[in-house]
């Protein structure tokens, strides 16, 4: 087990080098100059001339690399030219809206799609079936940040109910951490949760088919034994994959709900540096995204042992 | 349905109500608008400043934040006339050349220091340093502490440029302590500390900007005029949210997450203006629509084509396509704005022409034959992309072969900076408190478009060591005239800003642009 641990966080570098080689060679093949948004649109060519010659800019590309990748190798991740903080600080402070964002989203997606999932299997082909699946497949097809600004229309100047944009961190008390992140979370929810009802429903329907069940049915089980007990854990594997995608999808960033709601995530930051061209936080920011991305897999992967001994990982 | 099945759909009703529940019952305890007891205000701004240290940065968002932290020697009262600020009085030499600053007595910037001769001093030296403005009128000048209490700045010849560059608000000369200016270096302050109303408390990236009251504030004498007179901190705090999206800023002031907005989109204005909760405001004289020509290569270097172009333009289409409704603009030749003391009337008849059968035969005495004209612009603001289209009309409509090139911001800004990548771009200018310091008139500003005219850049000079008023504003006309003759630029119209409050706020001024002293929430 620790030695596939260990070779799979070994796979993690040559994933990593490539992410960062294509990342650095896009970002910075993208025109648009930094300087120019730090002096403002009524800078002159000499001043800009002067900003991009003590911020490096002016260097050919390949070293401008070289110095990124040894600071990289060094564990140092750049300065961000904007926020006058190391890229790792940066990164840090906008984690925490991130993650509370993912884990609400992720939760509601998972309490609401399981057991949608679960029923529209165990009634296939009635319309409790079709009207469940009809709701999921909207839930893929609307995207998220139209269902997020219905949401400030009706709950934040309609109703009043929820602010409109915003965060509080959680040291200010979970109540009012969880009135800005609501909406959001369910509206990113909704598209998520959609993916997971429809891989539930159509994962436990093979497995209905098998046999066993059918020899469980035969002995005469409960209905509810045979697809909690028998079935459901059988048919988790794929679900549990989907949910390993979604959960490693947001913590990237849900760039534009993250924008439609002022949530200072990492989203957030990837696109206020991108405006920028701040080009250590966006590279820093992407790089991060990849190892979350590889590590909650390789976690995904573990769990597999867990909830089904006959796959063995250290073949 | 099997027995199962209703325990399932139980357990999914419950479900389902535990979700709704919880975002049910953190309601009665949340007041909408979060901290309605506190006696703080909450301003949607549209960007984040790239910092808030004034010399550094052209940047609107910067002097938004800035000026509420960090004060000018002098400034300017509501007719644009330059007035003391920090100074006490301002005493100009008989012969033009020596301006002396007392500074008004007991000043303590934020840090509790006294402010001292020392600090303007500094304060100034760096500032010349790195804007343009103050290069191009300050740099042949000393600027000396004669004793602690008076700054004294002497120059070869008089100027009457020398006040108004003080006291221009954008990448303006405010004062820092001497201390803070020298730990930068070359850097940005580490520390913004200023003598304003507010000082500043905290800066969350992505979030907000946060500047409390500072308790020893000392107000310039008189009543509250343009940027001078009485400023008073009368809230709290002040929360500079920093809200990009402008369908958020108008949810968020619709909901009171914020009490007032800037930037807002002109469509917005008939929903903001019906909401019993809202105060709109419509604010002027706030900046003017312009194209530049690349002056430097390609087609436009010829004076003639461009006349061409401004004999093409049709002012009302434009600005009706960049504001929607007329309430947010004005037609208007001026290179300063009616209220100011410079306008004047010269060249007036060169803007607005609507002639394209001019425009055509000026073309072909040009003798254009079909050379692309490549405008760059961006859709980030959106009146730049409205006009860009509607540009590209008018010059096809007279024959010419356009290129609409459409960029992020950054990009258009980094392409600008290299002559053989454009003939056009489309910007907007703020209002000056003297027109020499119009950016694209002076060849010697070296700004993009490239415009060098000996004829005007004498005209300008002969502007700035004018001995008074009289003489130049006259010079000014001579320089308006010259620019409608040479159109290094073809200013379309001025565009009014969109601004709107939460009811409960009171005495938000706007001058320039939006300032927060005087201001009450209730």
């Amino acid at each position: 087990m620790a030695k596939y641990i260990l070779k799979r966080i070994l796979y993690l570098l040559p994933v990593l080098a490539v992410v960062a080689v294509v990342d650095f060679v896009i970002i910075h093949l993208t025109p648009g100059d930094p300087a120019a948004v730090i002096l403002g649109s009524d800078a002159t060519d000499m001043d800009l001339a002067k900003l991009r010659e003590q911020l490096g800019l002016n260097l050919p590309i390949y070293a401008q690399f070289g110095r990124w990748l040894w600071g990289v190798l060094h564990g140092d991740l750049g300065w961000s030219i904007f926020m006058d903080m190391s890229v790792s600080t940066a990164i840090w402070q906008h984690l925490g809206p991130t993650v509370s964002l993912t884990l609400l989203a992720e939760v509601i997606a998972i309490v609401v799609a399981l057991p949608l999932g679960v029923v529209a299997a165990a009634n296939r082909g009635t319309w409790i079936d079709q009207s469940f699946m009809t709701l999921a497949l909207l839930g893929i097809s609307i995207p998220s940040f139209w269902i997020g600004l219905n949401f400030i229309l009706l709950f934040a100047v309609q109703l009043n109910w929820l602010p409109a944009a915003g965060y509080q961190p959680l040291s200010n008390g979970l109540v009012n951490h969880l009135k800005y992140l609501i909406m959001p979370a369910v509206s990113l929810g909704i598209m998520q949760g959609a993916l997971i009802a429809r891989m539930t429903r159509s994962s436990l329907l093979e497995v209905l088919n098998e046999n066993y069940i059918r020899t469980a049915e035969a002995k005469g089980l409960s209905r509810f034994v045979i697809i909690f007990k028998h079935a459901l854990r059988n048919a988790f594997i794929p679900i549990l994959t989907v949910i390993g995608l979604t959960f490693a999808v947001l913590i990237g960033g849900a760039v534009v709900t993250e924008t439609v709601f002022n949530i200072p995530g990492i989203g957030k930051l990837i696109v206020t540096s991108v405006m920028r061209r701040d080009y250590a936080v966006i590279q820093g920011a992407i790089l991060m995204t990849a190892v979350a991305y590889v590590l909650i897999n390789l976690v995904i992967d573990l769990m597999y042992v867990l909830i089904d001994p006959r796959v063995r990982l250290s073949k | 349905m099997t027995n199962t099945n209703k325990l399932v759909a139980l357990l999914i009703a419950l479900v389902l109500l535990f979700t709704v529940g919880c975002g049910g019952s953190s309601n009665p305890s949340a007041p909408a608008a979060g901290a309605k007891d506190k006696n703080d205000l909450k301003v949607a701004l549209t960007a984040t400043p790239p910092t808030i240290d004034m010399h550094k940065t052209t940047a609107t968002v910067t002097q938004q934040v800035g000026w509420h932290i960090f004060e000018y020697l002098v400034t300017v009262d509501d007719k644009y006339q330059v007035v003391p600020s920090l100074a006490e009085k301002i005493e100009i030499s008989p012969d033009g050349k020596t301006f002396t600053f007392p500074l008004r007595k007991g000043l303590k910037f934020h840090n509790g220091k006294d402010l001292t001769a020392d600090d303007v001093v500094a304060s100034l030296l760096r500032w010349r340093k790195y804007s343009t403005i103050g290069r191009a009128v300050v740099a042949p000048a000393t600027i000396t502490a004669k004793d602690k209490d008076t700054v004294v700045i002497t120059l070869p010849k008089p100027s009457s440029a020398l006040l108004p560059a003080l006291a221009y608000p954008s990448q303006g000369a405010v004062i820092m302590p001497k201390e803070i200016i020298d730990e930068a270096g070359d850097g940005n302050v580490k520390k913004f500390i200023g003598t304003g109303p507010f000082e500043f408390v905290e800066w969350k990236q992505n979030q907000y900007i946060q500047v409390k009251k500072y308790a020893g504030y000392k107000s310039a004498p008189g009543p509250t005029s343009g940027l001078s007179g009485k400023k008073e901190a009368l809230v709290d705090n002040i929360y500079f949210y920093l809200v990009p999206d402008p369908a958020t800023r108008v949810a968020g002031l619709q909901s009171g997450e914020y009490d007032a907005a800037e930037g807002l989109p002109t469509d917005s204005y008939e929903t903001l203006k019906k909401d019993p909760n809202i105060t709109v405001q419509i604010n002027k004289p706030s900046s003017y629509v312009s194209m530049i020509f690349n002056t430097k290569s390609g087609l436009f270097a010829d004076a003639k084509k461009r006349q061409a172009v401004n004999a093409a333009i049709d002012s009302e289409m434009v600005m009706k396509a960049v504001a929607g409704t007329p309430e947010f603009y004005e037609l208007n030749h001026g290179l300063v704005f009616k209220e100011q003391v410079w306008y004047v009337d010269s060249g007036k008849e060169k803007y607005n022409q609507k002639n394209p059968e001019l425009a055509k035969k000026l073309l072909a005495e040009a003798g254009y034959k079909g050379e692309p004209v490549t405008i760059i612009t961006s859709r980030d603001y959106d009146y730049m992309y409205k006009s860009a289209v509607v540009l590209k009309d008018t010059l096809e409509k007279i024959g010419m072969t356009v290129n609409l090139e459409v960029y992020d911001w950054p990009t258009v800004l980094s392409k600008r900076g290299n002559d053989k990548l454009w003939s056009i771009f489309i910007t907007g200018f703020l209002v000056t408190v003297e027109p020499s310091q119009t950016l694209y008139l002076d060849s010697r500003f070296n700004w993009a478009g490239w415009y060098n005219s000996p004829k005007m850049d004498a005209l300008l000079d002969e502007m700035r060591e004018s001995p008074n008023m009289e003489q130049a504003k006259k010079a000014f006309e001579k320089v308006q005239a010259l620019y409608w003759e040479e159109v290094p630029v073809i200013k379309f119209g001025n565009l009014h800003q969109f601004f709107a409050t939460r009811k409960n706020v009171k005495g938000a001024q706007f001058f320039c642009d939006k300032q927060y002293w005087n201001t009450t929430v209730k």
